[in-house]
């Protein structure tokens, strides 16, 4: 190896980018801020216990007692991965300041591409659609895959553009049309310790979110920042269903949660530790929404790693299920619908999803409350 | 400052019996590239898969992770600021793996990373199911999630390692991407549940199954060829203009091989000769996502790509999406 191959690697487990510092040439990195969020979700409520009394099996499971979901939203004919995208990138544009011919970058995030019914579309990607549809005219597009990291990964990579200034402004967006997985699942499911279970936790949902360059000195994106522990990669599966329509998902959901809440500890602390903050400093943690009880034990399992506890960790899984990618978006579009947020405070989303990827996002919450209608 | 292509690498099956899934591929091409540039795969900070066609169709988790996993890319995590590594899946068709470097610019740029890789691979997703994945019916879905017919794309996979050039003037200097939807019924691929019998196998083990199964179809339609070449060629001279070159100042146009008649035609609008065009031989007829990588492994063994001055990316991919990057070596 010559002496140019020679390199120590960085020492750091996140691949992190900070809200302001400098760029590999030594200039400064633009701030960059979530301008606006917005969200679709389908109207039709399926309860836990009906989608119990669905099963072919019978099994006597307690979704509900050891989950915490009461219902979860899910399509109706007419509805899909495509337009709950398109309706939530309209939610979102609603609420900006920006026009869709203003947006310079579409990513859309979703698992599931499903147009047209439970039509998964693999070429052309399902974004040009999206954009189409919007009038998002002038923007690069393409589709990205990440599991439930999917909308993190996409506010992360514009987030890199941004700070660049390669552009101004991008869109992130994800339809889940993901509630066939539970239908499949129900077809299957014996006992509690299936590996479909996690199916019967779905709710579909769409989000959408617009990063845009800030020009405040305090409101901005602190630290965006993922790791993948690859080791645990094969630990879910999703994939067409040979049982019905859609998808099934196989998911050793103990081991995933289990191993995220053991091994993420330092991950979280080096984001945190770059955005100078601890856990306990953070006003709202919005973890993936998989269940309200592992939500609950895992924040109090990482606080005690973390040596403080968080002081608001935020559960909508009771009313949306696990909505994959769109998990954090849809908790933060109900807080800023229901004026649950004050100026000044702060937010960290963390991802843990099938991969096994860990994220952070760090950000306060300001001018954005403007937008929905915030008189505090 | 700029973002330097390190080295390439491709693969094609071997395994004569049941071919080989994409995710093999992609490993055996991310392999031959990190031993290309001397460079192991604990050094890697980021990882992009650029594939469309995988193993079974996987959705979840991204296929990247996977790969990471296989070739040694820090799987496990890092205890004490140990050195991790972060991956995703980019789909973006035949425009994915400039999609991928466009990306891995970004964030060589931002100084988050010193050393990424793009890995891509396509293979008929019935070949792939051999992933060691824990669930017993997975071997079940594999079987039924099936190809309306011949699978149109040749099974190859792809890889480049990108690094920060030092020098200003090498690398990348400017990527753009356009798209012209009025054409994306050209290329389209679904896939959906199709009715007709089950599998005896598996209604045994299964009993109760809706008849049928989840089918994947890919169409290509006349034309495609022709218009991909109009639209690129419309798209690189705004490039060219916005860039302050003129067609006959590149050197070398490495273009998507596919469609066939594509690099011909392309470059013939362009204007840029016949011979300053990377082309793959035969055994790479058909590729999808890892032609520019093929395309580039040739020139990059003749020694063209680093004689040349400025070198001119161009895919395209259905949608109809043109990508285009200058690159000086």
């Amino acid at each position: 190896m010559g002496a140019e191959r020679q390199r120590v690697p960085m020492e750091h487990g996140m691949i992190l980018e900070a809200g302001v510092g400098t760029l590999a040439d030594g200039s400064p990195a633009i701030p960059t801020r979530l301008e606006s969020i917005g969200s679709q979700i389908p109207e039709r409520i399926l309860t836990t216990e009906e989608l119990l009394e669905s099963t072919r099996h019978h099994p006597h499971i307690e979704l509900e007692r050891l989950t915490g979901i009461h219902q979860r939203h899910v399509c109706s004919e007419g509805e899909d991965s495509f337009t709950l995208a398109v309706g939530a990138a309209r939610d979102c544009l609603a609420h900006s300041r920006h026009r869709p011919e203003d947006i310079e970058m579409l990513i859309n995030c979703s698992i599931s591409r499903y147009k047209d019914g439970l039509r998964h579309q693999w070429e052309p990607p399902l974004s040009l659609s999206i954009k189409d549809a919007i009038g998002a005219n002038k923007a690069i597009s393409f589709d990205i895959s990440n599991a439930c990291a999917g909308m993190m990964t996409g506010v992360f990579i514009l987030h890199d553009f941004i700070r660049r200034g390669v552009i101004r402004r991008g869109m992130v967006v994800s339809g889940e049309y993901i509630s066939s997985l539970g239908q499949n699942a129900a077809k299957q499911v014996h006992w509690v310790l299936s590996k479909q279970l996690a199916s019967l936790t779905l709710g579909d949902a769409g989000t959408a979110a617009i990063v845009e360059r800030a020009d405040s000195d305090t409101d901005h994106i602190s630290v965006a920042a993922f790791a993948t522990l690859s080791e645990h990669s094969r630990l879910c599966l999703g994939a067409p269903s040979h049982v019905g329509p859609g998808a099934s998902m196989f998911t050793k959901a103990r081991t995933i949660h289990k191993v995220a809440i053991s091994e993420s500890p330092p991950l979280l602390k080096e984001a945190l530790d770059a955005a100078g903050l601890g856990f306990g400093d953070i006003d709202y943690i919005i973890p993936h929404q998989t269940s309200a009880r592992a939500i609950e034990r895992g924040a109090k399992e990482i606080g005690e790693r973390l040596g403080m506890q968080a002081k608001r960790v935020v559960v909508t899984v009771n009313e949306f299920g696990n909505t994959s990618s769109t998990t954090h978006f849809v908790a933060l579009r109900k807080y800023l619908g229901e004026k649950r947020f004050k100026k000044g405070d702060t937010v960290m989303l963390i991802s843990f999803a099938s991969g096994l990827e860990v994220g952070v996002l760090i950000f306060p919450i300001e001018e954005i409350l403007d937008r929905y209608g915030n008189e505090n | 400052m700029g973002t330097k292509i390190d080295a390439v690498g491709t693969s094609r099956p071997h395994l004569r019996v049941g071919g080989m899934g994409a995710i093999k591929l992609a490993d055996e091409a991310a392999h031959a590239c990190l031993e290309r540039a001397g460079r192991s795969a604990a050094e890697l900070d980021f990882l992009i898969n650029a594939g469309v066609y995988r193993d079974n169709n996987i959705g979840e988790p991204a296929v990247a992770s996977m790969i990471q996993e296989d070739i040694g890319a820090n799987p496990d995590p890092p205890l004490q600021g140990g050195h991790g590594t972060f991956s995703f899946d980019v789909v973006n068709g035949a425009c994915g793996v400039l999609t991928g470097m466009h990306i891995l610019d970004g964030f060589l740029m931002s100084g988050a990373i010193d050393l990424g890789i793009v890995v891509t691979a396509d293979a008929d997703p019935e070949r792939g199911s051999n992933w060691d994945f824990p669930f017993g019916l997975v071997g079940a879905a594999g079987r039924v999630s099936r190809s309306h017919s011949r699978f149109p794309f040749a099974p190859v996979g792809g890889a480049a390692l990108l690094s920060r050039s030092e020098d200003e003037d090498k690398g990348f200097s400017r990527f753009a991407f356009s798209t012209y939807s009025e054409f994306k019924h050209l290329l389209e691929a679904e896939m959906s549940w199709q009715k007709g019998p089950i599998p005896r196998a598996v209604a045994d083990r299964v009993p109760g199954l809706e008849p049928g199964s989840n089918v994947l179809r890919i169409r290509e339609r006349e034309g495609y060829a022709a218009r991909a070449a109009e639209c690129a060629a419309t798209s690189a001279h705004a490039f060219l203009e916005s860039a302050g070159l003129e067609p006959l100042e590149i050197d070398l146009l490495v273009p998507s091989p596919t469609p066939a008649g594509f690099p011909d035609a392309f470059s013939q609008a362009l204007g840029v000769p016949a011979d300053r065009v990377a082309r793959v031989d035969e055994s790479f007829r058909g590729v999808h996502t890892a032609g520019p990588i093929a395309a580039l492994e040739g020139v990059m063994r003749t020694g063209q790509f680093g004689d040349a001055r400025n070198v001119l990316f161009a895919t395209v991919a259905s949608g109809i999406t043109v990508g285009l990057a200058l690159y000086h070596p």
